[in-house]
């Protein structure tokens, strides 16, 4: 499949752009500096830019490349559009033509694709975007607007994204803002499940980090660093399966690697395989696991769901990357809201997952 | 065959106690045990604090969960809760070689190198007049045997608080005590605030005295306060009974042999002797001895001198602390960092003396929680596990468990017996027939209101009671009763087995009455006591 993008225009002009590009770059920084961290630093390594913009005009286009650059860093640019006057603006600058899996013969140390996956299509385009740069590199590095947030940045409308895509593009269509309409925003859970499926396609295992910066209240962008591991893949166990599912729950993202094989280890140490009715339903339904879970708590708190929840709590609360989910930590009001919330709807699942308990017998 | 003078059975806080006392008298002493040892874990701990450790050891769960996973097995609250992986050494071989029927009834037994003080949680209590009354000990030896094994082992406290008179009263040489957790601070603001009427009421709050160093002494460091109390003897801060056995081992009159699990004793004319089974591979094996001191716990003893008198279905008496826990909140403390810099024992004691007369005297004992991991608070809420983990996170720091322990007296509910067990190596099993009269049961009912209703004065709001069961306070004696008359499965003063003439018993057993302050201290003053008492007939 072929992957056409519309040009990007970020309207740079307007009376919110001085604090929202600022803004931009500020968390740009941030995440670059995230990912200088997670790789060890840039020296003497490939970077490869997939979906380098040509706009030079604002700080923000493509500040990552300077970035690179400075910290050591080898830097390849393409994009569908054209940007071969970029290297005049980043003297040392090398550009791959598209599309780059037939022209960047060597290997990547680092796929990067800032801000583009939400504007190639929809969820088939994002998919084969997202195979095509884990073929590039085994380590990419993307990012993209979180769609939970309130406000939509590139057409500075809250909650309008909330709606689904097609009556979104309609009604961005109907308020004259048709260049709009192509947008695929994306959630967390989105952007995991494309890295999932497109590394099933070509039989690679991944692991997923994630760094979240907040603006203007929720999570404003997505940025994840995938880790590609070629190697052929041992069947995955039903464990790992459960571990995914369940880590997610328990800790609200998925979960790494070695978790899910640490928590595969646990249950087969503690005899605890294999499922029954509640667990098989559990993870064919992972929404139900919240009312379940909550049910059992009160009517059968050692029941198999419950005991291998708890192996996965506790293999995840002795892994220093989730360590500040379980240590105490200084609470603000809202999250103490965030609290109360939790109890509250602890509550409420329970009471639903005792009727839902019933029905499975 | 070699002749000690003195066969010591066990290397736990009593028996290494007893040896010492014996080798510094210039005897030979022969101490043997099962020799169960935590080596394996010891090397996996890392020396850092557990924050530290949470945020940057990627082997982490090898030592918090185990390298079985055992600790994140599903398992309803019991005894020996708090042994962590490092610490279950202690219990390893006892379920197959020390059978056990008791249903109403949860003993821990040890088969380790320094037995079930290797997992003491350091918390050191003298008894009172009244209560080595009650005791049926020696008050005299009792106090210079206190002061003996204090400096013996080291001890750490607060000079001067209200507790002092229980925990330490009369004792020499004590350590500063180590730094206030900031949540136990806010329930001990708590009692300042309310002491005139709170003492009024026969409640005594303060600084507990702990086992552990805050300054150097011999080879042992102070605490690093890394709060890993738990999993870790680093710097061997906290007292073990290990630190003594190994330097019992540099001394020329001391041989130690580790791996045999002592059977029975025989007495003849030319000496004694313990028959013992080499845990490797089977074969039985004999230690002889002008005289042999059992120090293998109460239920321990109890099961070798039943097995070795040959008596059919002897019942012998046996005392337990009832013990409670309330798990409570400070809400002032709540969502809020803790300190880096903490230790897992005892924070506060608070004893309740209604009429201040030492006799009838209950302890509480305050913790707070952490080092044992948020996973197993969330097992206990009725609430799902994802949603358990954010409420307990943000609880964390406002947390604490209140464990009480009540006194207890002899009572006929309470007996033990060996039975035959054809299923058991050993041919026999122990019994154990253990309930509360109503009367226990109402007292504790009583006192147990109270520390709520005082808890609660102080900030502290206690979310429930657990009632673990019978045995979880893992203090038992009485079962050999000190008894001034001649008679059977009783001991003189000394320790001696009345009806034997070289048998003596340096553990609990003889304890007519048990207080409900920390045990271990006790014990081993009475086992230094004993020792002292043979060392000087046997230098007549």
């Amino acid at each position: 499949m072929s992957i056409e993008w519309r040009g990007i225009d970020y309207m740079r002009s307007g009376p919110l752009f001085g604090i929202a590009g600022r803004a931009s770059l500020r968390i740009r920084r941030r995440a670059y500096e995230w990912l200088r961290d997670r790789v060890g630093g840039f020296q003497g390594k490939v970077v490869l830019d997939h979906g380098s913009t040509p706009d030079t005009t604002s700080a923000d286009s493509n500040c990552h490349i300077p970035w690179l650059m400075e910290d050591g860093a080898t830097v390849f640019s393409t994009s569908a559009e054209d940007i071969t006057h970029l290297p005049a603006v980043y003297p040392g600058l090398n550009i791959v033509p598209w599309p780059p899996q037939e022209h960047f013969t060597q290997r990547a140390d680092v796929v990067m694709s800032s801000s583009v996956i939400a504007h190639v299509g929809d969820r088939p385009a994002q998919l084969q975007f997202v195979a095509n740069l884990l073929r590039l590199g085994d380590v990419v590095f993307l990012t993209t607007p979180n769609r939970r947030h309130w406000l939509e940045f590139h057409t500075k409308i809250p909650l309008l994204h909330w709606l689904s895509n097609a009556r979104y593009h309609a009604v961005l269509q109907k308020l004259g803002l048709g260049f709009w309409a192509h947008l695929y925003l994306l959630t967390h859970n989105d952007v995991q499940s494309l890295f999932e499926d497109a590394a099933a396609q070509d039989a690679v295992t991944i692991e997923t980090q994630w760094f979240k910066p907040r603006f203007l209240g929720p999570v404003s962008n997505l940025v994840v660093l995938c880790h590609v591991e070629r190697s052929a893949p041992s069947a995955r166990s039903r464990n790992t399966d459960e571990a995914n599912v369940f880590g997610n729950y328990v800790i609200g993202e998925p979960i790494d690697r070695r978790s899910a094989q640490i928590y595969d280890a646990a249950i087969k140490e503690l005899g605890y395989t294999g499922g029954d009715a509640v667990v098989e339903y559990a993870l064919k339904h992972p929404g139900s696991i919240g009312l379940l879970d909550g049910a059992l708590a009160l009517t059968r708190p050692d029941a198999l769901l419950r005991r291998k929840l708890l192996v996965m709590a506790a293999v995840l609360e002795t892994q220093p990357k989730y360590a500040s989910s379980f240590l105490p930590r200084t609470y603000g009001i809202r999250r103490r809201i965030g609290v109360a919330c939790a109890a509250l709807r602890g509550a409420i699942e329970a009471t639903a997952g005792l009727l839902l308990l019933r029905a499975l017998g | 065959m070699t002749q000690f003078d003195f066969v010591v059975v066990g290397s736990g806080a009593t028996g290494v106690m007893a040896a010492q006392t014996l080798a510094e008298g210039g005897a030979t002493v022969l101490v043997i045990d099962g020799g169960q040892t935590g080596d394996r874990y010891e090397k996996l701990v890392p020396d850092a604090d557990f924050v530290t450790l949470r945020e940057t050891d990627d082997e982490q769960y090898r030592y918090f969960l185990g390298e079985r996973f055992e600790s994140a097995a599903y398992r309803s609250v019991g005894a020996g809760a708090q042994l962590t992986p490092p610490r279950r050494f202690i219990v390893d071989g006892v379920d197959e070689l020390l059978k056990t029927h008791a249903p109403t009834f949860a003993p821990i037994e040890s088969l380790a190198v320094g037995g079930l003080a290797s997992g003491w949680g350091l918390l050191c209590g003298v008894y009172s007049d009244a209560e080595l009354s009650q005791a049926s000990l020696p008050i005299g030896d009792m106090r210079s045997a206190y002061q003996t094994v204090a400096d013996r082992i080291g001890i750490s406290g607060a000079a001067g608080d209200d507790a002092q008179p229980y925990t330490y009263d009369g004792l020499q040489g004590i350590q500063p005590p180590v730094p206030l957790d900031p949540t136990a601070a806010a329930i001990a603001d708590g009692y300042a605030r309310r002491r005139a009427s709170l003492q009024s009421g026969g409640y005594h709050l303060g600084r507990p005295a702990l086992a552990l160093l805050t300054q150097r002494k011999d080879d042992r460091e102070p605490t690093a306060l890394h709060d890993m109390d738990f999993y870790s003897d680093a710097g061997k801060s906290g007292w073990r009974p290990a630190i003594a056995l190994n330097a019992l081992r540099r001394r020329p009159n001391v041989s130690y042999v580790p791996g045999v699990f002592a059977w029975r004793f025989e007495e003849g004319p030319e000496g004694t002797a313990v028959i013992a089974r080499d845990l490797r591979d089977g074969s039985e094996r004999r230690f002889s001895g002008r005289r042999v001191v059992l120090a293998c716990g109460t239920l321990g003893t109890a099961r070798i001198v039943l097995r070795s008198l040959q008596t059919s279905n002897e019942s012998l008496p046996m005392l337990c602390n009832p013990y409670t826990y309330a798990p409570c909140i400070v809400p002032s403390r709540l969502g809020q960092t803790m300190p880096r810099r903490n230790n897992s024992l005892v924070q506060l004691v608070v004893f309740h003396d209604p009429d201040g007369s030492h006799r009838d005297v209950a302890m509480g004992t305050i913790f707070t929680y952490r080092s044992l991991l948020l996973f197993r608070l969330m097992r206990e809420m009725p609430l799902g596990i994802r949603d358990a983990r954010t409420l307990m996170q943000y609880l964390l720091s406002g947390f604490v468990i209140v464990g009480i322990d009540h006194p207890q007296p002899y009572s006929a509910e309470k007996f033990i017996r060996l039975q035959r067990d054809a299923a058991s190596p050993t041919g026999d099993a122990l019994d154990i027939t253990f309930s509360l009269t109503r009367d226990e049961r109402q007292a504790n009912e009583l006192r147990e209101r109270g520390f709520l209703r005082m808890l609660r004065s102080l900030g502290a709001l206690p979310i429930k009671r657990v009632h673990p069961p019978l045995g979880a306070s893992i203090h038992y004696a009485g079962t050999l009763p000190f008894s001034k008359q001649e008679r059977r499965f009783a001991l003189d003063v000394d320790g001696r087995l009345h009806g034997t003439r070289n048998i003596f018993v340096a553990d609990g057993s003889g304890f007519t009455f048990l207080p409900a302050k920390g045990l271990t201290l006790s014990l081993m003053a009475n086992a230094h006591r004993v020792g002292a008492s043979l060392s000087k007939t046997a230098a007549c």
